[in-house]
C-alpha cells in the first residue's frame, strides 16, 4: 500500500479517483432527482468531441474537453428552457454529432477510435500534473456549489412550480445543475473515463438511497460511497492489472446490489417500531346524527360491535355509541 | 352583473387612499392557454385580513387564475398588483415591482412531489426557505438553521403531522400529502396563503385542524385566497365569495348560500342528484 504512494503518477490518480467519486454523486443526486439519469452518459459524449479537437491540434485535452462538455450542457440546458428540446431527437443528434466528430477528429489527428480509447474508459498513468491541478480546481468549484446551495438546489428539483412562487431564481439552478454536471464528467475522464462516468454519478446515489432516509442524508451517503469505490477501484486495478474505470463501476454495482438486502432489512425493523400505538391520537369526537326517537343501547334493534372498552351500534353503516343527550360517530 | 358584483365591493373604490393596499389587485385579466381563451376580462381584490374563497365548476379558471397570479401561468391582457406593486417575475429588472414573493404561500391544487428518497420534514423545509431572503444570498447560517428548524416543527404541528416527520414523503397518503403542502406554505410564516383546494381528500377531524389554523392565521392579520369546492368546512371563516363560470366572475360578494343561484343556470349545473341522495336520509350528508 505505502509502495503505491511513492510513485508520483498514483499519487495523481489517487487524488483525481477521489474527487471524482466525491463531485459525481453529490451532482448525481440532483441529477437523479430530475430523472436525468442519462445526462451524464450524453454530456460524455459531448465531452469526446472536445478530446478529439484537442488531439487534433496537439493541445492537452482536458481543457477543451471541458469547454465542449459545458458548451454542450448550456446548449441543452437553453434548449429544454425555450421548450424546444421535448422530442429527444435534438439531445440525441447533440450527444452522437459529439461522439462522432470525436472519432473523426481523432484519425484525422493519426490516432484512430484507439487514441481515445484511455479517454473512454480510464487510465492510471495518464493524469499529469497540470491536469491534477485543474481537475482539483473544478471540483472544489463543483463542491462548493453542490454543497453550499444544497437547499435551493433541493427546492428546484423537488417541485420546480413552488420553487417559482418562492422567488427562486428557478433558470439559474437549473442551468447550474447541468453545467456542473458537464464539469464533473469532464473532470472524471481521466480516472472512471467518458463512457462510464455516468455510472458514478448514478449509482452510487442509488445505493445510498437504499441505505439512508431524506435527501441530504442520501447526498452525504452517495459522497461517501463514491469516494470508497473510487479509491478501491484505483487500488484494485494497480495491483491486478485492470482498466480502473471498469473496476470503480463494477464495485459501485456491487455495493448498490449488497444495498439492496440491508435496505430491506431496515424496513422491516422500522415497520415494527412504527406499529406502536400513534402517541398523539386526534380527538374524535364528532356528533352523529341525531335520533328523534330512539336511543341505542341493549336490545334496540341495531347491532353491536365491541369498540375497545365499549359497544358501537351500527346504524346505516356508521358506528353509533351513546353520549349524554347525543350520539357519538366512532 | 359582472360590473354590479365589483362595484358592489366597497373596498375597491378605496385602493388609492388606503394606507393599506390590497394584497392582490386582478384587473381585467385576461389569460389564454394553447390559444384558448381561459380567463377573460376577471377583477379580483384581496384586501389585508380578509379571506376570500374563489369558486365555480371544473374548468371555470379556478387553477389558472390562481397560478396567473403567482406568476406561473402568462398573461395577455389586464394587470395584476401584489401587495401594492406590480407583479414582476425574477429576473425581469423592474425596481418597483413586487419582488417579495415569500410572502405568498402557495398549496397547488395537485402535487407534484414525486421524489424517491425525500421525508416530509424535508419537503416542508423548503418552505422556510422564504426566510433567507434576509440571509446573504445562498449562505445559509448558523441562525437560519436553527430557526428554520423551528418553523418546520411548529408547521408540522399545526396540520398534525409531527409523528410523520420522517416518513418518506411519497409513503404518506394522499390527504397526509394535501396537509403537508399546507404545513410548508405554513412554514414560509406567510401575509397571504393562497390554497388551490387544500381540503380536497383531508378527513373530517383534519378540516376541522386546518380550519383552526386558517383562521388564527387570519386572526394574526394574514389574508387568504382559497379555492373550494365544499364551502361547509371553511364557511364561518370566509368574508367574501368570487365565482367564476367560464372563466368569468359571476358573482363577487357573500358567500352564496344557495350555490346554482350563482353557477349557472340549472341546467348547466352537473346533475347535483338532488332527490337521489337526501331521499336516503340526513346519514349521508355527513
Ligand atoms: N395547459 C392547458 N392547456 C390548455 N387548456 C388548459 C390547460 N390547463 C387548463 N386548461 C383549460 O382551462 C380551463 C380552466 O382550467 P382550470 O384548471 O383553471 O379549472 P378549475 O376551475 O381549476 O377546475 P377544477 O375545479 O377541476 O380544478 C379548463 O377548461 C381546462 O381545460
Ligand atoms: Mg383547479
Amino acid at each position: 500500500m505505502i509502495e503505491l504512494l511513492n510513485l508520483a503518477f498514483m499519487r495523481r490518480a489517487l487524488v483525481a479517483a477521489a474527487l471524482a467519486g466525491l463531485t459525481a454523486p453529490a451532482i448525481g443526486t440532483y441529477i437523479v432527482q430530475r430523472r436525468l439519469s442519462l445526462l451524464g452518459d450524453g454530456l460524455g459524449h459531448v465531452a469526446i468531441a472536445g478530446v478529439g479537437l484537442a488531439l487534433a491540434t496537439g493541445s492537452a485535452p482536458l481543457p477543451w474537453a471541458v469547454g465542449a462538455c459545458v458548451g454542450g450542457a448550456a446548449l441543452i440546458e437553453l434548449l429544454r428552457q425555450r421548450g424546444r428540446a421535448s422530442g429527444d431527437i435534438g439531445l440525441a443528434i447533440l450527444f452522437y454529432g459529439g461522439l462522432a466528430a470525436g472519432v473523426l477528429l481523432a484519425s484525422l489527428a493519426g490516432q484512430g477510435a484507439g487514441g481515445l480509447q484511455s479517454y473512454l474508459f480510464g487510465s492510471l498513468v495518464t493524469v499529469s500534473p497540470g491536469d491534477l491541478k485543474l481537475v482539483v480546481a473544478l471540483a472544489a468549484v463543483v463542491l462548493v456549489v453542490a454543497l453550499g446551495w444544497s437547499a435551493p438546489l433541493f427546492a428546484v428539483c423537488a417541485d420546480e412550480d413552488y420553487a417559482k412562487t418562492l422567488g427562486l431564481p428557478v433558470k439559474l439552478y437549473n442551468f447550474v445543475i447541468v453545467v456542473l454536471a458537464a464539469v464533473t464528467v469532464a473532470t472524471a475522464m481521466r480516472t472512471v473515463g467518458l463512457l462510464l462516468v455516468s455510472a458514478l454519478m448514478v449509482v452510487p446515489v442509488a445505493a445510498a438511497q437504499n441505505l439512508c432516509r431524506g435527501f441530504f442524508a442520501s447526498l452525504a451517503g452517495a459522497m461517501g460511497l463514491g469516494l470508497v469505490v473510487s479509491l478501491g477501484g484505483v487500488v484494485t486495478s494497480y495491483y491486478a492489472d485492470l482498466a480502473p474505470g471498469a473496476t470503480i463501476v463494477l464495485l459501485a454495482i456491487a455495493v448498490f446490489v449488497l444495498s439492496w438486502p440491508v435496505s430491506a432489512w431496515t424496513h422491516r425493523r422500522r415497520h415494527r417500531r412504527l406499529d406502536d400505538p400513534d402517541p398523539r391520537p386526534i380527538p374524535h369526537h364528532w356528533a352523529a346524527e341525531s335520533h328523534q326517537d330512539h336511543v341505542h343501547g341493549p336490545g334496540c334493534g341495531h347491532p353491536a360491535v365491541e369498540h375497545g372498552d365499549h359497544l358501537d351500534y351500527l346504524h346505516f353503516g356508521h358506528r353509533h355509541v351513546p353520549h349524554g343527550d347525543h350520539h357519538d360517530e366512532h | 352583473m359582472l360590473l354590479s358584483g365589483r362595484t358592489a365591493d366597497p373596498a375597491a373604490g378605496e385602493t388609492d387612499g388606503d394606507s393599506t393596499p390590497d394584497l392582490v389587485e386582478i384587473q381585467d385579466l385576461g389569460v389564454s392557454l394553447d390559444g384558448l381563451p381561459v380567463l377573460r376580462q376577471v377583477w379580483l381584490t384581496v384586501p389585508a385580513g380578509q379571506a376570500v374563497a374563489l369558486l365555480g365548476n371544473n374548468g371555470s379558471g379556478k387553477t389558472t387564475l390562481v397560478r396567473a397570479l403567482l406568476g406561473l401561468t402568462p398573461h395577455q391582457a389586464g394587470a395584476i398588483r401584489l401587495f401594492g406593486a406590480p407583479a414582476v417575475r425574477s429576473g425581469m429588472s423592474r425596481r418597483d415591482g413586487f419582488h417579495s414573493w415569500w410572502r405568498i404561500g402557495y398549496v397547488p391544487q395537485q402535487v407534484a412531489i414525486s421524489l424517491h428518497a425525500t421525508t416530509l420534514a424535508e419537503v416542508v423545509r423548503t418552505g422556510a426557505l422564504a426566510h433567507r431572503h434576509d440571509a446573504v444570498w445562498g449562505v445559509t447560517s448558523w441562525l437560519h438553521r436553527r430557526h428554520a428548524r423551528q418553523v418546520v416543527a411548529q408547521a408540522l404541528d399545526q396540520v398534525g403531522l409531527t409523528a410523520q416527520a420522517k416518513e418518506l414523503f411519497i409513503h404518506l397518503s394522499g390527504g397526509q400529502q394535501r396537509r403537508a403542502l399546507i404545513a410548508r406554505a405554513l412554514a414560509q410564516q406567510p401575509d397571504l396563503l393562497v390554497l388551490d383546494e387544500p381540503l380536497a381528500g383531508v378527513d373530517l377531524a383534519h378540516q376541522g385542524l386546518i380550519r383552526d389554523v386558517l383562521a388564527g392565521f387570519r386572526e394574526r392579520g394574514g389574508a387568504i385566497l382559497v379555492v373550494l369546492h365544499e364551502t361547509e368546512a371553511l364557511a364561518p371563516l370566509i368574508d367574501r365569495a368570487v365565482v367564476l363560470r367560464d372563466g368569468r366572475v359571476v358573482h363577487d360578494g357573500p358567500l352564496p348560500t344557495d350555490p346554482e343561484t350563482h353557477w349557472g343556470h340549472e341546467l348547466e349545473a352537473p346533475p347535483r342528484a338532488a332527490g337521489l341522495m337526501t331521499g336516503l336520509g340526513p346519514h349521508w350528508e355527513r
